[in-house]
């Protein structure tokens, strides 16, 4: 247990905002309102890694008291049920579901390109999620395999496109508003934050308050894509190499390729841009991935970008904490 | 059974050969029922070795056959097989699987494979819905096929297909680390082609061989090297204990037992067994053998003197420095072998003196010993270096003469005869000559049985020279054989021996002598005779035997008793005398008087006469005359035999008690003639008459004589004209 102020804990630890002196430590981000909606632009201060003393006791506090609700709350809502949908045509998708309680906004966590719900930082946000209280979904996408239950590796045949994902994706959200939930947080990781915005430009409910895109990166410069524009265009089915996005051979028919390769950086930041509501990306300083140029265009474009300095994916436990903070932080105040 | 050393090791060395032989064929017969019941286990680890590999080789590909039939990418091929062979080929190897497995299909929830095309074993639609695994054989391969139904994970009740997986058997079965106990061979299986068997009779299906147990294969040579090994090191233990101990105990007991032979076959009488030996209790015994063997040779050497010396006493007489008879023995018994190495054959003289009784007994043993001692060192003296001189009875001498001609043998005996009469013994205070005789025998042929009548010879031939009319030295010739069968006569010395033993075969013959006055029967001279078989031996023959064998005092002892016989039953008539011969031996035995006095019960009717044979020459003269006059004294007259026959009568009447004289008969037959030896001895007669004697004359055969004899003045005659001998009865008729 980390008592000093070298490190921010990973357990139920305070969160430190930085003095508004020290600019080092601030981002802005400006959330340009949708079309219709309030233009707001907001400065928030993220956690630091490094924090110098002499911070003030009210913040403290109110931070201290923030994670002992949420640990206090964890109690009654963490267990996991795993729920199914039915996609038709013999499909079917699989999710695990926590309750929660209802007192905040509900979180279906969309978990990184070809993963599951089991990859490693999406299973550990939902669990350690759930455990604060948080109502939260979080599904696996079928990619058009049949009860998937593990990553679809790069080289499998994939015969999913993007647009099925969103669908399946929207299905979930339908699911969740079933269940009562009428305020829903879009959390996603890697590209699945991507793929949650383009559920909310899609589905415009005003159940969706937020986006959150975890280490949201900057996809790499597709080749190609006119040629397989043109193939998905002539609904050719033979079978194409191309690397996509953290694949370096992704295989599948031209269509499918297309349906991801397609969303490359303007198109995401055009998507951001439109965001209907919130977008926060939760970026890493050390994600080679994010470059600070990176980060300012999705600033640029509308995302609030809450920089944690140490961190890269947030795979690492150390830095675990702080995103969930950051998280936490974000459903208090959307809800 | 007695063994030799080096055969008592070589037995040692056998027993452990044997013994070795015998634990090695009881531990090869151990490592080959060993191997017998390893081959028995490795029979029945082999089958569940196979066993236990088919049991996994359908756990492991079940397995991985369940990895196949949950995996996504399965079902989404189940979904959509437009790509079936892009996932066939490209994504199923990502799995891994094992190299036996030659293929993984898919087929349909209706049966039917996905791939347009299936390999062997694979067969286009699954015809059976049973999923248990089967072996099969297609194209002379042995192929385990498994079937595993794919479902819907959200609804495992829906079957979405089957995948099935084809092994090779062959492949499959060898387990990573290769079998230990089985042997696949070359055809896994016994089944015929196409052929399928269930799961559950594979096992039986498989055809192996029991592998041969490394641990056994290792051991196998390592027991025949080390076999090998324990032979060679047990043949050089063997020999180092041979040698060790040959040399270390062997050899040197070997030394001390040859020692000991040798000392056995007096090869050698001492010495010491050499060096110092390394076993310490053999070099104890050998220091011990040293102490022992100088100390025994310190005893052998006085042991030899006085051997030595005893023998010399034992073969040597001390008193004429010759050998004595005992050695004349030991050497006769070699004369044999040395005779065989003579050509010139064997040669015995025997040399005796005459009369040595009486010269002994009338000079005294130191004359008669000096006599001795004359004759001996007077025969040496013609001897030369190496001849040997035995003196074989106290008178008698004996020379054997080896490689040694029959004439020279006698010119010696001649040599010898004539340096004893020209020896003289007068010095010796002897007034008579010392009479010797010669006896000479010669075995010329070097025979056994010639040789062994050698002494016989010479006795014959020294008897004869004993005759008076004869030379003193006679060399045997066969004619003296019959003179000498008197002398030896067997029958004789037997019948002589009887007498004396048990008083048998005596015959007396009684004598008249009468008064020549009157013709009057005065008495009777007691003769004896003896009777063998009826038939009486000459009196010459069995007195030869006697005197020969001096068994004069035995005989007159013999003849008292039958004499005492004869008068205790009245054949002598009473108021007749009885004359009773009497050898000077007798009269000197210590018994003499006592054996006499049963007689003087007949006194008071008889009177007895002792004759006492004046040609004997009484030994100890005075202590005769003592006993004589003591019997004198109780009765008995004495009278003096053969008076003028023998040595110094005049001496005997002088100095003995005699009542009688008795003239010989060549005395009396001198006294017929008239010659000066006729009327010396008749002045004799006058002399004699004149102290008292009464006077017999022997040898009265005619009335001439007679008249002679009585005219000289002779008391009594005795001769064939007064009255032949005759036995008792014949006396008394």
């Amino acid at each position: 247990m980390h008592t000093g102020g070298s490190r921010i804990g990973v357990t139920r630890c305070p969160v430190h905002f930085p003095p508004r002196s020290d600019p080092g430590n601030v981002h802005k981000a400006v959330w340009n309102d949708p079309p219709g909606r309030r233009p707001w632009t907001q400065e928030v201060a993220v956690t630091p890694v490094h924090f110098p003393r002499g911070r003030t006791a009210k913040r403290q506090c109110a931070a201290f008291a923030l994670l002992v609700l949420g640990c206090l709350s964890s109690a009654g809502g963490s267990a996991a049920q795993t729920v199914h949908l039915k996609l038709g045509a013999g499909q079917h998708a699989e999710a695990r579901y926590y309750p929660g309680r209802g007192d905040r906004p509900a979180v279906m966590l969309v978990h990184d390109f070809l993963a599951t719900a089991e990859g490693t930082l999406t299973d550990t946000l939902a669990r350690r999620l759930a455990r604060d209280g948080v109502a939260l979904l979080v599904p696996t996408l079928s990619l058009g395999v049949l009860g998937r239950r593990a990553p679809l590796p790069c080289e499998a045949v994939h015969l999913h496109v993007f647009e099925q994902d969103i669908a399946e994706l929207r299905r979930w959200v339908e699911w969740l508003l079933g269940k009562g939930r009428t305020r829903i947080v879009l959390v996603g990781q890697r590209f699945g934050g991507w793929q949650a915005l383009a559920l909310a430009q899609r589905l415009l409910s005003p159940a969706l308050q937020a986006v959150i895109m975890i280490s949201p990166r900057m996809p790499g410069q597709a080749r190609d894509l006119a040629a397989l524009r043109t193939a998905a265009a002539q609904g050719r089915r033979e079978l194409v190499q191309r690397p996509l996005l953290s694949c370096q051979r992704f295989v599948g028919p031209a269509d499918s390729i297309y349906s991801y390769a397609s969303w490359d950086a303007a198109r995401m930041l055009d998507a951001l841009s439109a965001a209907p509501i919130a977008v926060r990306a939760i970026v890493g300083g050390r994600d080679t991935s994010l470059d600070a140029a990176w980060r300012q265009r999705l600033g640029d474009a509308g995302a609030l970008v809450q920089l944690v300095p140490d961190a890269v994916d947030f795979r690492d436990p150390r830095h675990l904490g702080a995103l969930l903070e950051l998280i936490v932080a974000s459903l208090m105040i959307e809800g | 059974m007695r063994l030799s050393l080096t055969g008592l090791i070589m037995l040692i060395v056998a027993l452990g050969v044997a013994l070795f032989a015998a634990l090695g064929a009881y531990t090869y017969y151990q490592v080959q029922s060993l191997n017998t019941r390893n081959a028995e286990q490795q029979s029945v680890a082999a089958q569940a070795e196979i066993a236990q590999s088919v049991a996994r080789v359908l756990k492991q590909a079940g397995a991985h056959l369940q990895t196949v039939a949950e995996w996504d990418e399965a079902r989404q091929q189940l979904g959509t097989t437009e790509y079936y062979d892009y996932w066939r080929t490209e994504r199923l190897p990502t799995l891994k699987l094992p190299n036996y497995v030659v293929g993984v299909e898919l087929y349909s929830q209706t049966g039917n494979a996905l791939a347009a095309d299936v390999d062997i074993p694979f067969t286009p639609a699954l015809r059976s819905r049973d999923r248990r695994p089967v072996l099969v054989r297609e194209n002379g391969l042995d192929y385990l096929l498994l079937h595993q139904s794919i479902v819907n994970p959200a609804a495992p009740d829906e079957l979405l297909g089957v995948a099935v997986l084809a092994a090779d058997l062959g492949q499959a079965l060898v387990p990573p680390g290769g079998f230990r106990y089985a042997a696949l061979d070359s055809r896994v299986t016994t089944l015929p082609e196409q052929a399928r068997v269930p799961s559950s009779d594979i096992t039986n299906k498989i055809r192996f061989q029991v592998q041969a147990n490394p641990q056994v294969e290792e051991f196998q040579p390592l027991m025949e090297v080390a076999f090998v090994n324990i032979v060679a090191a047990l043949v050089v233990m063997l020999l180092a204990t041979y040698f060790g101990i040959t040399a270390l105990v062997g050899r040197p007991l070997r030394q001390l037992s040859d020692h000991i032979d040798e000392l056995n076959d007096k090869k050698s009488h001492g010495g010491n067994i050499g060096a110092p030996l390394v076993i310490r209790e053999l070099d104890k015994v050998r220091r011990s053998f040293n102490d022992y063997q100088s100390r025994l040779e310190v005893v052998h050497r006085g042991l030899d003197r006085k051997n030595r010396r005893l023998w010399k006493l034992a073969h040597h007489d001390p008193l004429t420095d010759c050998l004595n008879r005992r050695a004349f023995e030991d050497d006769w018994k070699h004369i044999l072998e040395l005779a065989r190495k003579s050509p010139a054959g064997v040669s015995l003289i025997l040399v005796d003196c005459n009369h040595f009784k009486a010269i002994n007994d009338t000079y005294g043993h130191n004359v008669g010993d000096e006599v001795l001692k004359g004759i001996a060192a007077t025969v040496r003296k013609n001897l030369q270096r190496g001849d040997r001189l035995y003196r074989i009875a106290s008178d008698e001498f004996a020379v054997i003469f080896v490689d040694v001609a029959r004439d020279q043998a006698s010119d010696i005996a001649k040599l010898c005869l004539g340096s004893i009469q020209q020896h003289g013994f007068t010095h010796l205070g002897l007034r008579e000559p010392v009479r010797i005789s010669i006896g000479v025998a010669h075995s010329m042929s070097g025979e056994p049985t010639d040789l062994k009548g050698l002494y016989r010879r010479a006795n014959v031939a020294m008897f004869r020279a004993k005759r008076p009319d004869v030379p003193p030295l006679a060399v045997y010739t066969p004619d003296m054989e019959q003179n000498a069968a008197v002398a030896l006569s067997s029958r004789a010395a037997s019948a002589v021996d009887e007498a004396i033993a048990h008083g048998r075969n005596i015959c007396m013959h009684y004598q008249p002598v009468r008064r020549l006055s009157d013709r009057e029967l005065s008495y009777y001279e007691a003769l004896v005779r003896l009777r063998v078989d009826d038939r009486l031996v000459d009196p010459d023959e069995f007195f030869l035997s006697v005197d020969t064998r001096h068994l004069n005092a035995e005989l007159d002892n013999a003849i008292f008793g039958t004499l005492l016989q004869d008068l205790e039953r009245g054949v002598i008539p009473e108021g007749r005398g009885l004359s009773i011969n009497v050898s000077g031996a007798s009269v000197v035995d210590p018994d003499f008087e006592q054996r006499l006095e049963p007689f003087t019960a007949y006194l008071n009717r008889h009177s007895l006469l002792l004759e006492i044979t004046e040609t004997t020459l009484i030994s100890q003269l005075q202590l005769a005359s003592q006993k004589l006059s003591r019997l004198r004294a109780r009765g008995f007259q004495i009278a003096l035999d053969d008076f003028g026959n023998g040595y110094s009568s005049l001496r005997y009447l002088a100095d003995m008690p005699v009542d009688v004289v008795k003239f010989d008969i060549s005395l009396v037959h001198a006294l017929c003639e008239d010659t000066a030896r006729g009327r010396l001895l008749a002045k004799l007669v006058g002399l004699l008459k004149e102290p008292g004697y009464k006077l017999v004359a022997e040898g009265v055969d005619s009335d001439a004589v007679a008249a002679v004899v009585l005219g000289l003045g002779f008391d009594y005659g005795q001769g064939f004209l007064l009255g032949m001998p005759q036995e008792l009865e014949e006396v008394t008729a």
